[in-house]
């Protein structure tokens, strides 16, 4: 009988270890994915492409370095992010009370930027093409501000009155 | 007297035999280890801009080594997140079905791994090798435009199991 017992329990300890054995045929592990999410872009239109009074048949230029007459946006995103600067421009101002229409155009140097790397907008830190998009890098601050001329062309039979239109600047991260 | 001292040697004999046999059955395959090497880095991200890490990424890439019986045939099965959050805020977090790869050379090769381009959302089968098996992963998170700052994590679950053969 005692010996039954202890063969009993041999087999037992064989059992527990064959048990032992399997519970770890299976290994699990955990790892963390981690990332850092940066600042989102605000970009906020800061002022007007103001041309003021503009007479019939005589064309009229606001430069970019024209102050309070310039169009303006301010951008902000994280610092140094490269990002993507791409106008939206209109071929023409309408009338806000009729349908009249007065041609407006733009040239290749009529847009500049300042990250910081500048004095401001009479001597920014470099120019853009308003017809192509640009890369360019936000100011250490996460900065910049974006300025734009143009030139509007009236007939010598224009219409009196106000015109306008709107003029788009889009800022987009490029990842880098 | 003498009766106990028989019984003892035999009992003795016994148990030295059970054990002798268990470890003959039970100890000559090694129970498989998984070390972590490598969490699933993906540093900045900027809101609006999909972010991929790949899985050749070293330092990068999430990196997993498991060791275990030399050639013994594993399953691999990984629990994957949808989503990495950060105080209340969620990023979708995806992998595409070429997001795997391992290599159980005793030199693994990150950068061209034995068996490449693996879908991490189907349980995988495997061979160890003689020295282990390293397993890489790579994802890609895409944050919204308007993504809230801030760091965002999630957990991902390997689970490796012996087949038997």
């Amino acid at each position: 009988m005692f010996r039954k017992n202890v063969i009993f329990s041999c087999v037992a300890i064989c059992l527990l270890m064959a048990g032992v054995s399997s519970s770890v045929a299976q290994e699990s592990a955990m790892i963390r994915a981690v990332a850092t999410v940066l600042p989102s872009m605000t970009i906020i239109g800061s002022n007007n492409l103001d041309f003021d009074y503009v007479l019939p048949d005589v064309r009229k230029s606001v430069d970019k370095t024209a102050i309070g007459h310039a169009g303006e946006w301010i951008i902000t995103g994280n610092p140094r992010a490269e990002i993507t600067l791409k106008f939206d421009l209109p071929d023409s101002l309408r009338s806000v009370r009729g349908s009249s229409a007065m041609k407006i155009g733009f040239t290749i140097a009529d847009a500049s930027y300042d990250d910081g790397f500048g004095a401001g907008q009479t001597a920014p830190a470099g120019v853009l093409n308003p017809y192509t998009i640009s890369t360019r890098n936000l100011g250490w601050d996460g900065s910049m501000i974006v300025w734009l001329g143009g030139t509007v062309f009236p007939t010598r039979t224009q219409a009196g009155g106000t015109y306008v239109g709107e003029i788009i600047l889009t800022a987009t991260y490029t990842g880098n | 007297m003498v009766c106990c001292r028989k019984l003892s040697g035999e009992v003795f004999f016994i148990i030295w035999a059970a054990v002798t046999l268990c470890i003959i059955l039970f100890g000559s395959g090694s129970a498989q280890d998984i070390t972590v090497n490598n969490n699933l880095e993906f540093g900045p991200v900027f809101p609006g801009v999909p972010k991929s890490i790949s899985k050749y990424s070293a330092g990068e890439a999430a990196e997993f080594f498991i060791t275990g019986t030399p050639n013994a045939e594993i399953t691999i099965d990984f629990t994957l997140p949808t989503y990495m959050y950060s105080s209340g805020s969620t990023m979708a977090i995806q992998y595409s079905t070429t997001d795997c790869a391992m290599d159980s050379s005793a030199t693994p090769n990150q950068s061209s791994p034995g068996n490449d381009n693996l879908n991490p959302r189907q349980t995988l089968t495997y061979r160890l090798g003689s020295t282990g098996l390293t397993i890489w992963l790579g994802a890609t998170v895409v944050p919204g435009l308007m993504q809230k700052p801030g760091n965002y994590s999630a957990t991902i679950t390997l689970t490796v199991a012996y087949t038997g053969n």
